[in-house]
């Protein structure tokens, strides 16, 4: 046994020694050349292509940075009408779908025993054409059928054609969110089968009938953005100009100025009292003059006060709603949303269409004939015909094309037994899933970054999908199986004239679209521009619509819910990060906190506080939520943003089969619902059931990512004790005139000068700064999303995110106020503001005085830099942050292969025991300036922009020189709304917040 | 232990001490790792005069150099020198379709951003860092890269010498 004076005096003599060993000579690094290198190509500098996203039928243009022939960050194209240069937090994320490591590496059989095993392609293929080439000899109709995603353009055109080979008509475009019942009411309203465009940045107010158009409604970024432009415009006087009316307080709902809760069914209604004030007060517009017969005695029931009861709403708040949606031209009211589809969604979309036509918004914020691709959808009652027709045994192959109807359709309409009478079930996708447990055939397409395409989201809107880099994987273009398969088929060959689908692709671009846009230009002229651009947009002329008589046609008795009168409705909603579960196995989504809840890597049921009291809920109970058709287990999540009587789930967890991120989290809610159609436009109802909750005796944790009331207020960024003014973020219209630009933005209660201690820095080239507004963040999570790719931000999981060891630089705090405008109203002021929440640079920063190493300091140029080789990791730095924005690496960080391919080669990967946090893009900066010196010029306004900034669809960030008084982010930060997130410690932050503006009074005063 | 405590103590350092004397005295040779193909940049620049910017072709547009593609030597050595051994391996890589796997003599930790564009544009002569390239018949390294030696060069050409510069 050594004694332990002389084990410390061994140590104290040769410990030093022994670093002398650390000192090995370097790893040998490799440096390896291209055999041929291509033209366009530069190594070290990324290459752009122009692509559209297909993580969602939007369809929004969108340009692949790659580096060295690999993809790693997916921006907006600035050229493209939908979405003008930005991508919401799926279509950034969809990088790590591409390499995502649970992807199929090739193509799979089934054998015999029930085992999937993997193949290749000549026999996979062979399969296929061996049975097919059967029913194609037989000459046996409509025994094929596909299902899959939405096609358009050349696609489309080569799938069908295919198919009718095969003697089937059988294609189902089969999406989870359809519009079916506003298609239906159109049809009926003006004789036109199409969905209404929307132009929200024209409007003065806006009613949404419970459509979610911030998350996943139609094309949520284009809407956000054209949402944003229409409250820029909106008076200080009145800042109030979107009511949303749902039983969920969904993000959408967060950034109306008012919610009305509402009980379920109960939306028509409203919008008939609306109707029916609008036309008392004489407010309806000469062009319904000659409808004002039928519409006036189809309303005539409808009054505000007859529906006090139903609605909730009074009667002075109708009349106000109908004043302002009349007197605010135009205006524009959006119909229904995915989760208030219920056997009201026609009427209520007839209602809402109806609003509009009185209040004169036909042909201004509401127009026809630009017809949309979603227009094409196939109903959930076509569905439902299929799998009758797979029941009786009609069907001897099946297709499924981006489809996971196992997953997404209510399980009690038994599309999975159906699948089992079919002989033949072909998966494309990419990923396993529900659905491709039991196919027998799995042929795993390629993710849209690596393959050629094309989409048309709407009339005038071509674009072009080019791929990005090779294939990862040994996928296959779905359009190349079709083809080929055609050519080893009897009788097929003949009919294609092309062997694969880039030769197809082509031929359909110069014989479809250039013959009708550019028949002047030859191919050799017309292809580059297409391949610039992204595709071919032009205008289209919106027709003019006529209001038919449709009062026979709407139907207006009250919703009927199945399940006991003494259970909760059940609302199932769209998720906005996975949407309908499909990106369930993406890391970064499931990490990025939901908007509303805060909630990470979890599924749960919302249900409300007082309900929660009743049934002796708490937070993480897990309950057996039970319908008429199935039930699911799932932990208790007490949420005050619901109607009372009403229980939520998302729809997108609850996913099974080997899928590391995304199995075993949550419950599918498609199990609760019922397997009817709605019986006039053939959609699923997805309001349809009322559940009952059961405690199972069991907790679960579930993680929030921000503070809660009950936790430490210093993790929250506006710590109540140290913030001067009370609901800082938010400013009323009559503090505007008081505050007068030029001044030091300070907070009403302060006070004296602040005093440094020290000189200021000095910044003689450029001082980067930053201006977020608060009136424009929705609070969608975008930009962290974009954080994390552009940044190689780790993923830690759930058990580290419960220790509050999320690696974001990025956080979105959602702040929620008591509404200070107290009142006795069905009008609800949400009050919540959605704070971005990144590293200030300070220029008074607590966090570089206490680091022992100097690892972080006060750059020339203004940025709060941290140096990743210095850092030995005390934590003090972050530890001294009032801004809790600075994050540490306590583990090494683990990209499972192939991830690593994502990684942004100009940012370095930290290692465990080093601090991070945002950087303003730094990489960015040093790219821009480096720009700038190869042409011989200064920066200009522009030239930079933060991954953050770049993205966010509402344009919220705006990211510049402070040093240029012509910057526009100087000319920002002037704006009497601009203040710092606390202020009075005089950390003096590089970023200006605009404070948003919220009404001052309530709702139906004047 | 006890009455020997001292004796072991000073046996590990002069173990050791000898061990890092050992190693001080390796570290003396320069690095000069054999290659793949024993590529002579003497003949190639001083005896051809070939430009460096016609295989480091990325230098003046890109933070990395580059070094030629397998095309870029095939160029001449389809017709010139085609019996030399090192050619015939140079035609090996080329015809079973896997690039040269040289190995890195200038290595750079990872944390560092180094970019030759700006250097380039700065006016500095490849062999201020690279040394006399022209005439190595085998590269070798002619300084240790060590942060030190960077910023001796930034302070007396007064570049910047802001850490955010390279790491980041």
């Amino acid at each position: 046994m050594i004694k332990r004076r002389d084990f410390l005096k061994v140590m104290g003599v040769s410990g030093p020694a022994a670093l002398l060993e650390a000192c090995a000579p370097p790893q040998t690094e490799q440096l390896i050349p291209y055999l041929v290198s291509p033209d366009n190509i530069v190594p070290g500098v990324p290459a752009y292509y122009t692509t559209q996203c297909r993580e969602c039928p939007a369809g929004c243009g969108m340009l692949a940075k790659t580096r060295e022939g690999r993809v790693i960050k997916a921006e907006g194209n600035p050229n493209h009408p939908v979405g003008q240069g930005h991508l919401c937090i799926r279509g950034q994320a969809s990088v790590q779908s591409l390499y995502n490591p649970d992807r199929f590496r090739g193509p799979l059989l089934r054998d015999e025993g029930g085992q999937l095993r993997t193949t290749d392609w000549e026999q996979a293929e062979e399969l296929l054409t061996s049975r097919l080439g059967q029913i194609k000899a037989s000459g046996s109709e409509q025994r094929v059928a596909w299902m899959g995603r939405l096609l358009t353009g050349s696609m489309e055109q080569l799938t069908r054609q295919w198919l009718q080979s095969l003697g089937s008509e059988r294609l189902l475009f089969y999406e989870t969110f359809d519009y079916e019942p506003l298609r239906r009411a159109t049809q009926i309203a003006f004789d036109r089968s199409e969905l209404p465009s929307y132009h929200l940045q024209d409007a003065r107010f806006l009613i949404s009938f419970g459509a979610d158009f911030l998350e996943t409604w139609r094309s949520n970024v284009e809407l956000m953005g054209d949402f944003q432009r229409m409250r820029k415009a909106r008076s200080t006087e009145r800042p109030d100009n979107f009511v949303h009316i749902s039983q969920r307080l969904s993000l959408t709902a967060s950034n109306a100025d008012w919610w009305i809760p509402i009980t379920p069914g109960a939306e028509v209604q409203l919008a008939l009292a609306i109707i029916h004030s609008i036309l008392e007060q004489g407010l309806a517009v000469p062009e319904v003059d000659s409808d004002r017969g039928w519409i006036e005695s189809l309303v005539e029931p409808y009054s505000p006060e007859a529906t006090q009861n139903a609605t909730g709403v009074e009667v002075s708040s109708v009349q106000e709603l109908a004043r302002r949606f009349s007197q605010d031209s135009p205006s524009l009211a959006l119909g229904g949303g995915v989760s208030s589809t219920g056997e009201q969604a026609v009427s209520l979309e007839l209602a809402v269409l109806l609003l509009n036509a009185v209040a004169g918004n036909l042909g201004k914020t509401l127009t026809f004939g630009i017809p949309s691709a979603l227009d094409q959808l196939a109903t959930y009652q076509e569905v439902l015909d299929l799998i009758q027709d797979m029941n009786q045994e009609k069907i001897e192959v099946l297709f499924l094309h981006e489809a996971n109807p196992v997953f997404t359709l209510p399980q009690s309409c038994g599309f999975a037994e159906a699948l089992e009478k079919v002989p033949l079930v072909v998966s494309f996708s990419r990923l396993p899933d529900e659905t491709t447990a039991r196919a027998d055939l799995i042929l795993p397409d390629h993710h849209f970054l690596e393959s050629w395409g094309d989409f048309s989201p709407r009339a005038g809107v071509v674009s072009i999908q080019q791929p990005a880099m090779q294939p990862v994987f040994d996928s296959k273009a779905t359009g190349d199986v079709l083809l080929s398969t055609a050519q080893n088929i009897d009788g097929m060959a003949s009919e294609f004239e092309h062997s694969n689908y880039f030769d197809w692709l082509h031929a359909y671009w110069d014989s479809e679209i250039r013959t009708q846009v550019a028949a002047e230009q030859s191919w050799e002229e017309f292809w580059p521009d297409i391949l610039r651009q992204g595709g071919h947009f032009q205008e289209v002329e919106p027709v003019t619509v006529a209001l038919r008589n449709f009062s026979t046609q709407i139907r207006l008795q009250p919703e009927g819910l199945e399940g006991p009168e003494d259970g909760h409705a059940l609302l199932v909603y769209p998720s906005a990060a996975f949407f309908d579960g499909r990106n369930a196995n993406n890391s970064w989504l499931q990490e990025i906190p939901d908007p509303v809840t805060q909630l990470v890597w979890d599924g749960w049921v919302e249900v409300h506080p007082e309900s929660g009291r009743e049934m002796g809920l708490q937070e993480g109970d897990v309950v057996t939520v039970t319908s008429p058709y199935g039930s699911v287990t799932l932990p208790v999540h007490l949420f005050a943003g619901l109607k009372v009587g009403v229980v939520a789930m998302s729809l997108g967890q609850g996913r099974s089969g080997e899928l590391r991120y995304a199995s075993g989290r949550g419950d599918n809610p498609m199990r609760l619902l019922s397997p009817q159609a709605e019986p006039e436009s053939g959609s699923l109802l997805w309001r349809s059931v009322r559940v009952t909750l059961a405690k199972t005796g069991e907790r679960h944790q579930l993680v929030s990512l921000q503070a809660r009331p009950q936790d430490h207020p210093r993790d929250t960024l506006i710590a109540r004790e140290v913030q001067d003014t009370p609901f800082a973020e938010q400013i009323f219209p009559s503090q505007l005139s008081d505050s007068a630009s030029g001044e030091e933005h300070d907070t009403a209660s302060s006070h004296h000068e602040p005093i440094d201690f020290y000189p200021p820095h000095e910044h003689p080239d450029h001082q980067w700064g930053m201006a977020i507004d608060l009136d424009s963040c929705t609070g969608c999570n975008a930009c962290v999303a974009a954080c994390y790719a552009e940044n190689n931000v780790p993923i830690v999981g759930k058990e580290k995110c419960a220790q509050g060891r999320e690696m974001s630089w990025l956080r979105i705090e959602r702040h929620l106020h008591d509404p200070p405008v107290t009142q006795e109203s069905a009008l609800v002021q949400p009050q919540v503001t959605s704070v971005p929440a990144l590293c200030q640079h300070c220029h008074n920063a607590p966090c570089e005085p206490v680091c022992p190493v100097f690892a972080t300091y006060h750059n020339p140029e203004g940025l709060n830099a941290q140096v990743y080789a210095r850092c030995v990791g005390t934590r003090y730095c972050s530890n001294n942050c009032p801004y809790k924005v600075r994050r540490f690496n306590w583990s090494a960080s683990e990209f499972p292969e192939p991830l690593e391919l994502q990684l942004n080669p100009d940012v370095t990967v930290r290692t465990s025991g080093v601090m991070e946090k945002c950087t303003f893009c730094v990489q960015r900066i040093q790219a821009g300036k480096n720009r700038a010196g190869r042409e011989e010029r200064q920066l200009v306004d522009g030239d930079i922009t933060p991954a953050c900034a770049q993205t966010c669809p509402a344009e919220a960030i705006l990211f510049g020189d402070l040093a240029d008084p012509d910057s526009r982010l100087s000319q920002r930060v002037a704006d009497p709304r601009g203040y710092h997130l606390l202020e009075g410690l005089n950390t003096r932050p590089a970023i200006t917040y605009l404070k948003k503006l919220v009404p001052e009074k309530p709702f139906d005063e004047e | 232990m006890g009455k020997y405590v001292w004796t072991a103590a000073a046996g590990v350092l002069l173990l050791s001490l000898l061990a890092g004397a050992v190693w001080l005295v390796q570290a003396e040779e320069p690095y000069a790792p054999d290659q793949p193909i024993a590529f002579d940049h003497k003949v190639h620049v001083t005896d051809y005069n070939i430009q460096c910017f016609y295989c480091h072709s990325y230098v003046d547009r890109s933070p990395f150099a580059g070094v030629p593609s397998v095309e870029r030597c095939m160029g001449c050595h389809l017709i010139v020198a085609r019996d030399s051994p090192e050619i015939e391996k140079l035609r090996n890589y080329q015809q079973s379709g896997e690039p040269v796997p040289w190995i890195k003599v200038y290595a750079l930790p990872r944390f560092v951003h180094f970019n030759h564009e700006a250097h380039l544009r700065a006016e500095v002569q490849c062999q201020s860092c690279h040394g006399a390239v022209e005439s190595m018949s085998k590269v070798t390294r002619v300084n240790d890269l060590q942060m030190g030696w960077c910023l001796d060069c930034h302070r007396s050409e007064e570049a910047s010498v802001d850490c955010l510069t390279c790491h980041y």
